[in-house]
This record gives structure tokens, sequence and C-alpha cells, in this order.
């Protein structure tokens, strides 16, 4: 077990320096000649030349690598071109919106969706199982950012329930916060709650059919604790794969809905990097988002054994 | 279990097939039939089933898969729209009309003008265009590009290691981020909003033909044309190419619908299709800042693009139903 959970760990590191390595060739490949730039239209090409040396962009590729992985390892993301504030700081503003957007998504998605599977594998073959796999494949289909304006319109402009966009900290109260939040995470959580119902609903399937289930009916059990208790939680395994893999849709809609919504959090700050071609800041969110990604993928992986005790590695 | 890709669309199938244990008692029953005269047996168990006799020909096939038909049809409008989108009543969807701009829809605009007094109806039609080229073009590059790669890695020891290690690494950064990173490199233009999202796509094609080529490996067919002596390249091209073609047919409707949300995304965030360009992302990004007086700039788009993917969806679920008759049932 502990040797699994080491090489299992281990394992991420190669993966993580692929990533690390693709986003620095992103920088390195961005068109612009930060020396050029910094010089000036006035400088001689060895001036040019001069600045790119006292830079260190004149040295190998590799090189330059390694001394901006390490800077990396250190927490250094470099500093942004537009305004010259460390990424990191710039980082450290913006996330408190996107982590309360995103954990709530994840709470609402998680509560809807898994129910919804499992009475739908329990009602296999009915109208509630052909409403819950048309909606499913709704899910899929309409985009966040239709989602988003359709629910803004309904319930912040004609119903006027909720504030159209904007968001208040968690600091100025509970209530503030979840009316700001509640519309983007259920546009947010479209797709991401077929795509875990739809899982759900498979796993359930293929579960119920199993004899210790009718077993645990010929002894009496309740409906809902066969359900809920005796296949669900055999059924938990792939939900739970799904709902980390998942994670990649959360990450990227995020960055729609926090524009549908003027949601002042990383989505914005990536979107307004791009239109300013910051690639510092780019680089760092790509960064930082994967490297949460990886690390979520990890635990889950090594939770499997809290799920299943047959699992042992 | 293997719930593998980001759409947890290749669930596991393992389940047993009831055709197969029917099959096998007939057979049984035919054995004993022959061979023990003197044995009394019970007689045959009548045809629960009646006898089907499947209508033939392409509108049979149609018939037997409605959500084939009705998802197929709906793409095949749309391809219709794209194509004839100058003769169907729509004028210059980039001509100016500053003196008739955020008009409501009327008949003389249709689904009304934006704030440039450009007609929303003709820039709708016209953005079929964008998004079906860019979902066609990525699902055929990525399937591909991906078949390629997934077949050296299936086949090639030493270049499996190497490669699904590069996989990993592309597939932890989220598809739309890595498209957006992408796209940050080069200049808007529709080619590489293709180039941009074929490349977030790869690696989970390559996963899925590597995954059905290893278990292709393993089956006993495909021994027995190594024992026979057959080379590695017909195996690949007589015995395990075919097989990966249904499953990565289906994958390839589904990319072909995640691509078209992923246009619509990068233009909508103005990383994607130039702003001259109308795609139905850019007019929902034009109407944006007037969305909450004029709705309309931006749900018209928002209805056609939702329902193109969902047309190309149902045509994705039909595909898979009829073409892996056991997940049928299932997902």
């Amino acid at each position: 077990m502990f040797a699994y959970v080491v090489r299992r760990v281990l394992a991420t590191i190669p993966v993580m320096g692929l990533v690390a390595l693709f986003v620095f060739s992103l920088l390195y490949l961005a068109p612009g000649d930060p020396a050029a730039v910094i010089a000036g239209d006035q400088a001689t090409p060895q001036d040019v030349e001069r600045i790119r040396a006292s830079l260190g962009l004149d040295r190998s590729y590799l090189v330059r690598f390694g001394e901006w992985f390490f800077r990396i390892l250190q927490g250094d993301l470099g500093l942004s071109i537009f305004t010259n504030l460390p990424v990191t700081t710039m980082i450290a503003q913006r996330i408190e919106p996107t982590l309360s957007l995103m954990i709530l998504t994840l709470i609402l998605a998680i509560s809807i969706a898994v129910p919804m599977g499992v009475i739908a594998a329990w009602k296999q073959g009915t109208l509630i199982d052909r409403a819950v796999m048309g909606f499913a494949v709704l899910g899929f289909s309409v985009p966040v950012f239709v989602v988003g304006y359709v629910l803004a319109y309904i319930f912040a402009l004609e119903l006027d329930w909720l504030p159209v966009q904007g968001y208040t900290p968690f600091a100025r109260g509970f209530f503030p916060w979840l009316q700001n939040l509640i519309l983007p995470s259920i546009a947010l959580g479209g797709v991401y709650i077929a795509l875990i119902a739809r899982i759900t609903r498979a796993t359930m399937l293929e579960v119920l059919q199993q004899d210790y289930i009718r077993t645990a009916r010929a002894k009496g059990a309740n409906q809902s604790s066969i359900l809920f208790v005796h296949a669900l939680k055999n059924a938990a395994v792939p939900i739970v794969t799904v709902i980390g893999i998942g994670i990649a849709l959360l990450i990227g809609g995020a960055v729609v809905t926090e524009s549908v919504f003027a949601i002042p959090g990383l989505g914005r700050l990536t979107v307004d990097a791009i239109l300013r071609r910051d690639y510092p800041v780019i680089q760092g969110v790509v960064l930082l988002f994967s490297f949460v990604y990886v690390l979520v993928n990890l635990a889950i992986d090594l939770a499997y054994t809290l799920f299943d005790p047959r699992i042992r590695y | 279990m293997s719930a593998s890709t980001a759409d947890g669309r290749d669930v596991p199938h393992d389940v047993p097939n009831p055709a197969n244990t029917i099959m096998a008692r007939n057979a049984a029953n035919a054995l004993m039939d022959r061979n023990a005269t003197n044995v009394a047996i019970a007689p045959p168990m009548p045809d629960i089933l009646p006898p089907v006799r499947p209508r033939g020909g392409f509108l049979g096939f149609l018939r037997r898969n409605p959500t084939i038909a009705f998802g197929g049809g709906l793409v095949l409008a749309m391809v219709c729209v794209a194509i004839f989108a100058p003769f169907l009543f729509t004028r210059d969807p980039t001509a100016l009309a500053p003196a008739l701009r955020t008009r409501e829809p009327s008949a003389q605009f249709w689904f009304g003008s934006d704030m440039l007094g450009r007609d929303v109806y003709s820039r709708v039609l016209y953005g079929t265009r964008v998004s079906l080229t860019v979902g066609f073009s990525v699902a055929i590059l990525a399937s591909v590009v991906g078949l390629t790669i997934g077949l050296i890695s299936g086949f090639i020891r030493v270049a499996d290691t190497v490669i699904m290690r590069c996989m990993d690494g592309l597939m932890s950064i989220p598809p739309i981020l890595l498209a957006i990173a992408l796209m940050a490199l080069t200049r808007g233009s529709v080619q590489n909003v293709i180039i941009a999202i074929t490349i977030a796509e790869i690696p989970r094609v390559s996963r899925l033909v590597r995954g059905v080529v290893l278990s292709l490996r393993e089956q006993p067919y495909v021994d027995a044309a190594v024992a026979s002596g057959t080379r590695t390249p017909r195996i690949i091209i007589r015995h395990i190419l075919p097989n990966t073609l249904a499953p990565l047919t289906v994958q390839a409707t589904y990319i072909c619908a995640s691509a078209m949300i992923t246009e619509a995304i990068l233009s909508f965030i103005g990383a994607g299709t130039p702003p001259i360009i109308p795609s139905w992302g850019n007019i929902m990004a034009e109407g944006r800042a007037l969305w909450q007086v004029k709705p309309y700039i931006v749900f018209f788009p928002a209805i056609f693009l939702s329902i193109t993917v969902l047309a190309v969806n149902l045509l994705g679920d039909g595909l898979r139903d009829s073409l892996d008759p056991r997940m049928a049932k299932r997902v």
C-alpha cells in the first residue's frame, strides 16, 4: 500500500514536468522579441543583442527551461508584461471567486447528479429514466454560456430574484456570496451533472444485477438503503473517477462562466491576458490549473482504497 | 473499470450478452438431438420472440435507428443551411447600416439587427459555415492523427511508453485551456482554431485507439494471423484497423460536437475566429454588451449552436447504439 502511494506520487512528477515543458515552450515560442520591445525603435541591432544577452535570452532552450523551472519551484512565476506585478500576486488576488465558483458547482453537481443517476437506474426504462437521459444529452449539447444567458435572463432580468452579474466576497456574508454564485454554478454545472448522472446510471445498472443486491432484497432491506448504501457504495469507484476527470470541464467552463457573469476570477484574468497577449500570466494560469487538475486526480486515485477495500495495491 | 475519456462515454462493456447465452443453449440442444437419441429430452423451447424481418435498405436502417435519422437529418439540414446561406433570403452579413442599428426582430430584420446595423439573421446563417467547418475538420484531423498515434503505440512497445507519457502530459492540461494557450501563440484565424482544437483533442483519440488495439491484439484471430506468418503491416490493415473504425467513428462525432462548442467559446472570449468573420461565438461576443436590453442578438446564435451540437450528439449516440449493440441498453 505504502509502496503504491509512493509510486503513484512519483509517477505524477514526469507528467508535471511535461506540462511545465509545454507551458515554457509557450513563452519561448510566443511571437515578439522582448529584447527588441525593451530596446525601442531607435536601438541598433547591437543594442538589441546586448539587451538580449543581459536578459539571458541568448542562451539555449534547455538552459533557459532549467532556470525557469527552478524559479517556478520557488514559487516565482515571473512578472506580468502588462501590469508589471508578479504573476503569483495577480493569481492570488483573483483566486477566491474562481475557487468559490468551482467548489459550489462541485457540491451542487454531485448532490444533484448522483441521486439522478441512481433513480434513473432504479427506474430503468421508465419515463423518469428517459427524462434523466434526455437531460444528459441536453447537458452535453447546450454550451455553458448559453445556459448562463438563459438563466440570467429568466431569474435575474425577468423575475428579478437574483443579481444579474458580479461577485460578493465570502467575507461579506454567506448569503450575498451565494446569491451571486448560484446562477453561475448551475450554468457551469450543466455538463458536469450530465456526465456524472450518466456514469452513475451506467454503473448502478451493472451493480444492481449482482447477487448480493438480490440477497439484500430477500432479507427485506428497504429500497433506499439498497440503492444508496448497498449499491452506490460499490458503484463509487467509476463515479468518483469521472468526478475527477470532469474537473477539466469545470476549469474550461469557469473561463467562460466568469465572462458571462462578470466574475473577477482567474477566468477573467485569462481572458484579459489573452486579449493583451500577456504571456507570463497565461503561462501561470495554465500551469496552476493543470497542477490542480493533476493533484485532484492523484488524490482520487489514492482515495480508491477508502471506497473499495478490495482494492489493495 | 475503465471510465477513461473526459466525457465518460466509453464505459466498460463486459456484461454477459443475452444473445450469446441463447445461442449457446440452442447449440447444446442441437448436440443432444444428434447424440443422445435414447434419452428423453424436453421439447425445444418455443420461440418467445416473434420472427423479425428487418426492412432492408437505407430507409429500413433509418427506421430501426430513429436517433440516427433525427440527428443525421438535423445535421444534414444545417449543412444545407451552410452551403445555401446566400440563397436563404440573407443579405451581406458584414454590411453596415448605422441608421438601422439594434432593431427588434421584424419583417425587415428577421432576427433583428446588431449595434452596427448588421442583419443578425444573415450573420447567424453564415455563422453555420464556420461552426460546421471547424467541427468536421477537427473531427477528421483528430481521428486521422489519433488513429496513427494509437496504432503506433499499440504495436511498438518502445514508442508506447514515450508517446503515452506525452499524452498524459497533454491531457493534464484542460482541453479548453490548452486550446486557449495555443491560440494565444498565433493570430486568430479559422485554420489556427482548427489546429489548436485538434491538438487538444488528439490525446483522447490516441488513448481510445491504443486501448482498442491492445485488446484486439489478444484476440484469437490475431494470434492465428500471427501464427500463420502474416506480416505486421498486413495484420494492422486487415485485422486491427477495420475494428477500430466503429469506436473511432462514434468518438469522431463527439469530437465534432465538442469542437463546435470550443470554437464558439474561443470566439466568445476573443481568442478564436477573427471578429470580421461572422461565427456564432463572435455574434454572441458582440451582443454581450447589449444583452440585457437586446437579448435576441445573443439568443439566436445560441439557439443555432445548441441545436447543431445536439444534432451531432444524437447522431453520435445513435451510431454508438447501432455500431456497438452491447452498449446500447446501458449508457
